[in-house]
This record gives C-alpha cells, structure tokens and sequence, in this order.
C-alpha cells in the first residue's frame, strides 16, 4: 500500500502486488460487522437536539446549522479554517512576486462561449454567493457555499487566461487570511471582555457571526481558487516571473 | 481579576502559535521574522511553564473543565488537560523553543523558510490543540491539522525522495483519520455526545464500542506506524529537514500514541481486552527487534535514525500488556503506565537531540552517508557528544533519561509476573547499543576522508548549542529521576482515583 | 427498513469500497480518489443519522459534515498539488535523459 509511487503507471487498475482476495475478504468482514451494528443498534437520540433547539434564541442565528458551526461548536471551525491554511501555505510558491493581485493581460486566445459566460455570470455568481452569506443565518447557506461560490467565479476568470491573479501579493496573503485572522481577533476579544474564548454577547452575536463568516467566505473564495491554480498551472511560477 | 487557574491558560497556547503562523504568512519579512519567532517562542514557552506550574500547584487530578462560549459539553466544546496531557505539553512546550532557535538558524538564508514557519506554527498549534482538547471531533481536526502539516513539512525540500515519502505519508495519516471520524460517528449514533468525559461515562463493553475500538485502533496505529504499519515512517523523517524530523519522531507520533492511551485507558477501557492488548505487545516487541535489525543495517544516517524510532515506539506498547495484568481492569495508574509516560518524555527529548545532531554531522560532512563518517570525532566533537549521550539514553544506560524508563518497564513486568516482555526490553537495549556503537566505532577510529571530495561546513555554533542542549537535558533528565518521578508521581497516582 | 437505515447502509458501503480502493487500486490518483469515497461514506451515515424523523434534524452531524467536507478538500487539494510536483521533477528527469 502506497509503496511505489509511480504517476506514469499504466498498467493493471488492480495493484499486483495486493491480493485481492485476503484484502477482498477482510473489508467485506469489516462491512458485514458494521451493517450488523447498524442493524442491530438503533440510533440513540441525545439531549444535545433539545440543547441546540433551547439556546437557539442565544446564539444570534435562527439556522441551527449555523449556530452549532459558528457558536455552539465555533472552536472547530477555527481550526478548520487553520487546515484550509495549511493546504493553501504548502501550495504558494516560496518566491513573492512582486505583480498585483489582478492583471489583465492581451487575451491568449479568444473564445467566445467562455468569454461570454465570464460577463454573464461572474456578476450572477457574486451577487448569489453575497445572498448565501446573508441567507446562512436563517437558512442552508453560510460562509462555505459561499466561499465555493466565489471560487467557482475565479475559477472562471481565468479560464480565458485573460486575467492573471497573483496570490502571492500582499492583498491576496491578507485574504487568505483574513477568515482565520478575524476569528481568532475576536477570541482574544471575547477573552479580554467576556472572561472565555468565543463567548458571544447575546445582543451582538448576530453580528459577530456575520462578520467572521464574511471574513471567512473571503478566505475560503481565495484558498479554493488558489489551491486550483496552483493545481491546473504548474507552470505559474515562471509567468509570473515574466511578469513585468 | 478572578483567581487565576491553569485552564485559563489553556485557550493561550493554542491562539500562540496560531497568531505566530498568521503573522509569519502575511508579514514573511526575513529580519522580522526570525525576531518574531523567537519572540513567539518565548512567549509559547513561559505561557506553558506557568501552566505547568499553577497545574501542580493545584495538585489535582485534572484542570478546570474550560468550556469554550460557555455552553458546556455535550453542546459546546470542552478544554480540559490530565496528568499525562500535562506532561505531554510540556514536552511540547520545551521541544518546540529549543528546535524554534534551531530552526531560525537553520532557516536564516533559505527560501524555503517562507513556507517553514507558518506551517511550523500550525504544526504546534495543532499538537496543542491536540492536548488540551476533550472533544472527539475536535481531536479528529486536530489530528488532520497535525497530518497535513507534517506532511507538508516534509514536502519542504521538494527533491523526487522527498516528495514520494511526504504524498505516502498524508495519503497514510489521512486514511488513519478516516477510519477515527468512523469510529466517532459509531459512538456519537450510539451516545449522543462527542465529549470524551461523557463518551467514558456512557460506554459500557457493547457491540458498537468494540467495532469503534478497533477501527481507532487501526487508525491511530497507521499514524503511529505500529511494526506492520511503519512503512511510511523512514522515508518520510529521513527525508525531512533537520528541525522537521526532530519534531515528527519527538511529538508528531507521540500525539497519536497520546490519543490511543487515552481511548483504551480511559474513553474506552470497557472495551479493551486481555487478547487485544497482548497482541499490541507482540507488535511492539516485533517492532523493537524489527526496527533495530534495520537500523543496523541503514547506510543512511538519518534513515538509521528514523528506524531507531520505529524500534523504540514498541517499548512503549508493552504498556497495553503490561497494565492489563497488574490490574485486572485497565487503568492508567499502574506502575506500566508510568513507565511509559517517562518512555515518552525520555524517547522525545533524546531523539530530538539525536536527530538535530545528526543533521549537523551531515552538514558537516556534506553527505548523510554512514561510511563518510569515517574521523568525524575530530572535527565535530561536540556534536557527536550530543549524539552519543542521546545513543545512551537510547540504549538505555544510567545515567540517562532512558534508564529509568527502561527500569521502570523491567520492574513493570517483572511485578506482572511476564518475565518474556524483560528478555524483550533487554535484547533490545542491546540492539541499540550494536547499531549505534557502529556510529561511534566508525567516528573515532577511522581516517577521515580526504577533505575537498565533499562540501564540508562547520555548522554554526548554534546549531550544536542547541542539539547539546537537548542531549544535556536527556541526561538531566536521568539525574535526577527522582525529581521528575515525584512531579510525575501524583497525577499518575491521583488517576486512578 | 426505513429510508435513515437504507442511507445508513449505503454510506457504511462506500466506505467499504473505498478502503478497497485505497487497498488495491495500483496507481495513486485512484487512491486519493478512494478516500474521498470513504469520506463520502462517512457524511453520509452522519447526514442519515441527523435524520431522526420526518419533523426534527440533529444539526450537529450537518455541522460535522460541513467541517469534514472543507478537510477533506484540503487534504486532497494538498495530495494533488503534491503529485503535481513529483510529475514536474520526473518530467524534467526525462527530459534530461
């Protein structure tokens, strides 16, 4: 498992050196032991529903979806975020380039359908994610389907090649940082006035998510959208070094 | 200001780190940087020495319950740090400033520093994190933090060997956490609750438990690389930085092995069984004499290293034999827990120290092959000093940190009445000693090789400094055992209450 | 057998399929794809689980989800981007040759 690390490889799908039958039969065990407890023990409904249900009304969110991701259980989306980070870090280039964030450049090439699809939808695509956002709070929507949103609005700008983003620019560091930053600023805020780590004021709740899943949905739009262009374009590197 | 208590503390030295990393990412000036880093570790390490102290002032069993948002488990989630947490971020705490100056030496004038301390950064927060937290899901973030950030780590130097053992490793830690978030969400379809306190209060030895035991099981001991399962381990910390392998073979395995204590001890002693633990004593003996007989055969320096750790984690899974049968019901308080409590801490800090100072002997030599060690002792006699009091402490010779772990496993279980584990610790010790002792031998003897051939440096005095300073605390360490055992004592004897 | 069981089931199997495919897929972009069918089959035995009846959702496994989706996408994105460079080293090796 995972020994030979070999990209070229076009040999058989089924590694020779597995055997299909001992690793066949182990995981149908492990299948037919997990259906069986499945089977045979119902769910167990705790109390943590009532829970969530009762101190709705303190969280400052009436999707119970939200509160539990940006409240209740907020700490873990902190560190969530941290692990986005994590991914976005190891993928940047270790050289800043010192071009802005976006430049136009001449077209490489002209393609109707796609170019077309830019000036339609990107603005549609903002537009939807920024409702997403503000819709997460009493309904399914929130920072990340929002985030994927943008992504998918960057993904599109550069397909033409016409648009270049620099994600080693300052601008584009700080919005990569932002979602992360914001929250862990306003956990020190809370520690020094409340006395306890992502303890909201009931009255100022509504608001303080609104403002760390803003900053999220930002960081999460420019991780995405950098995490595929450091996929789809290996050679990004020396572009932007021509860049004058 | 209310009294102050250490789990006050406990948010700190997670958001450290954090804003340690988010600073080093935005900023990435070289000379504020390493002022920077340097700072943040000193501030990381007092925050974790006050903790220390007001925890053994307080002198319980365990801290203050934190809950974060004040809503409390089962809703919100809980901080909450033991004994054995305790001693686990300490280490921690210690490790991480000493290897934090190394690694601001080591990174003065490379490129690469640029993608270093961020992730170094998230990497420790993600270890803390680790320690402090009392939630299943959290731990399993933590745990993906952890992963991909050593794994990115070791990605560093981008050359093919690199790059291989970095993709093996996270393709590996992430099918680990796999197979734990399954075992979270078996238990949370079963009781309702990520909290570890109430997930050990609800758990009876059911149907459901033992198939989320196994499965973490499984999981955790692909991140530990348990003997079958170690596959990954050599490449990856051989091909790491210096300050990187020092931190994956100290800490990053350490954090699993942690988190597996704590679901068979603790979260899910119910379910652990006399016949399980006893197989996980047979892997680790397998994977002392396994790791030793590769070790003595690595032509690569730090390969040989890398395979020594593979040998030295099986010392510390007698602990699942050995605690079963002094008490018939598993416990964290017996005298084999203890041992491996100071195997951890003994292990951590003398292979940190033998790592950092075989990445100066490869600089010196400009090669990590073992046969161009030939007369080092000459020119690097500091650091093969370092080398060779962190080898005793490894082979287990007083007075060293690794003599009285070994004791205490001897006499573990000898008490249990399992006399085989001792031929096991023994012959193993002697392992050490054969596969080092070539090191040595080939240090002091040998000609050294025509200078000129390689592209030989004189590590900066730093870098020695601080791979000596870590050997010294090893030995430190072994002086005064009884020290260490007393502070060590009343968290373990406490547990078991 | 309710509809929250057959889901159940469902993802318990994915989850099957892609420990298998992590086990015996031979080359190591099908591997990365089996772990995100395992992850696929874990969301989904959450998402069933936070299903209690017709009225009433447990937000906490939505939640879990939610979080587990954004680690795995990193996780892959980094396994990818790892695999990028590998082929960009072995590809001027070749060159070279």
């Amino acid at each position: 498992m995972f020994r030979d690390i070999d990209l070229e490889y076009k040999g058989a799908v089924i590694d020779p050196k597995a055997s299909p039958l001992i690793s066949g039969l182990l995981v149908a065990a492990l299948l037919f032991v997990l259906i069986w407890m499945l089977l045979n023990h119902e769910v167990h409904y705790g109390e943590i529903q009532h829970l969530v249900d009762d101190n709705l009304n303190l969280s400052g969110v009436s999707n119970p979806v939200t509160a539990v991701l940006l409240n209740f259980r907020a700490y873990d989306t902190l560190l969530e975020l941290a692990v986005l980070l994590i991914a976005v870090i190891a993928v940047l280039p270790t050289h800043d380039y010192p071009a802005p964030i976006l430049q136009k450049t001449a077209a490489a090439e002209k393609r109707l359908v796609i170019i077309a699809l830019q000036r339609w939808i990107s603005p549609a695509l903002l537009l939807f994610a920024g409702y997403l956002l503000w819709a997460g709070a009493s309904q399914p929507g929130g920072a990340f389907q929002a985030g994927s949103l943008l992504a998918g609005a960057c993904v599109l700008l550069s397909q033409t090649g016409s648009y270049r983003i620099n994600y080693t620019s300052i601008i584009a560091r700080s919005l990569l940082v932002v979602g992360l930053a914001a929250f862990v600023a306003v956990a020190l805020a809370l520690i020094g006035f409340a006395g306890n780590l992502l303890n909201y004021p009931t009255n100022y709740a509504g608001l303080i998510i609104l403002l760390i899943e803003a900053g999220a949905t930002v960081s999460i739009a420019t991780a995405l959208a950098s995490l595929y262009s450091g996929l789809l374009e290996p050679c990004f590197f020396e572009f932007n070094r021509s860049a004058p | 200001m209310a009294d102050l208590n250490s789990s006050l503390l406990l948010p700190f030295i997670v958001l450290l780190p954090l804003i340690a990393a988010l600073s080093g990412f935005v900023s990435r000036r070289n000379t504020v940087q390493s002022v920077l880093n340097v700072g943040f570790a000193c501030l990381l390490f007092l925050t974790v020495a006050m903790l220390t102290f007001l925890f053994y002032k307080e002198n319980t069993y365990q801290s203050e319950v934190y809950e974060i948002g004040r809503w409390g488990a089962p809703l919100g989630i809980d901080l909450l740090v033991d004994g054995f947490s305790m001693v686990m971020i300490g280490l921690t705490g210690v490790l991480t400033f000493i290897l934090t100056i190394y690694s601001t030496v080591y990174y003065a004038n490379d490129a690469q520093r640029i993608r270093f301390w961020p992730l170094w950064w998230l990497l420790i927060a993600g270890l803390n994190a680790l320690f402090v937290s009392a939630d299943a899901f959290n731990i399993y973030v933590c745990l993906e933090i952890i992963g991909l950030s050593a794994a990115a780590l070791v990605a560093l130097q981008s050359t093919r060997a690199a790059l291989e053992a970095a993709l093996r490793y996270l393709l590996v830690g992430l099918l680990g956490s796999l197979f734990y978030l399954m075992a979270i969400v078996i238990l949370y379809r079963n009781h309702a609750t990520l909290d570890l306190a109430q997930l050990a209060a609800r758990s009876s030895d059911s149907f459901p438990e033992q198939i989320a035991m196994i499965l973490i099981t499984i999981g955790l001991l692909l991140k530990i690389a348990l003997f079958p399962l170690h596959f990954w381990l050599p490449p990856a910390h051989a091909n790491a930085p210096t300050p990187v392998s020092a931190i994956l073979s100290a800490l990053v395995v350490k954090a699993s092995l942690y988190l597996l204590i704590k679901f068979w001890f603790e979260v899910l002693s119910e379910s652990a069984t006399f016949a399980a633990s006893q197989l996980l004593g047979c892997l680790g003996a397998a994977a002392i004499i396994y790791g030793s007989w590769k070790a003595f055969r690595a032509t690569q320096l730090k390969v040989l290293v890398a395979y020594s750790t593979v040998g030295q984690l099986g010392y510390i899974f007698l602990l699942f034999p050995l605690s079963a049968m002094a008490s018939n019901s598993h416990s964290f308080s017996s005298l084999a827990s203890q041992a491996a409590v100071y195997f951890i801490v003994a292990h951590g800090c003398a292979k940190a120290a033998m790592f950092l100072s075989a990445g100066n002997l490869i600089l010196a030599q400009g090669s990590s092959d073992i046969a161009q060690l030939k007369g080092i002792a000459t020119r690097e006699p500091v650091n093969l000093l370092a080398f060779a009091i962190a080898g005793v402490s490894l082979i287990g010779l007083p007075p060293s940190a690794g003599f009285i772990a070994k004791w205490l496993l001897l006499t573990a279980s000898i008490e249990s009445g399992q006399w085989w584990w001792v031929i096991i610790v023994l012959s193993g010790g002697l392992a050490a000693a054969i596969y080092l002792a070539k090191i040595l031998n080939l240090a002091f003897t040998g000609k050294p090789s025509a200078p000129g051939t390689l592209a030989q440096t004189h590590p900066s005095k730093m870098l020695t400094a601080a791979a000596l300073v870590l050997a010294l605390i090893t030995l430190a360490l072994g002086l005064n055992a009884e020290l260490i055992l007393n502070m060590a004592q009343p968290i373990l004897e406490v547990n078991s209450i | 057998m309710s509809s929250a069981l057959l889901y159940s089931i469902t993802g318990v199997g994915l989850f099957a399929i892609g420990l298998l495919g992590v086990v015996l897929a031979s080359h190591i972009i099908r591997k990365v794809l089996a772990l995100n069918v395992m992850g696929v089959g874990i969301f989904m035995l959450l998402i069933a689980l936070a299903k209690q009846n017709a009225f009433t959702i447990d937000p906490l496994p939505q939640a879990m989800v939610l979080t587990g989706i954004v680690i795995a996408a990193a996780g892959t994105a980094l396994a990818l981007n790892l695999m990028v460079r590998l082929y960009e080293i072995e590809k001027t090796q070749q060159d070279k040759l």
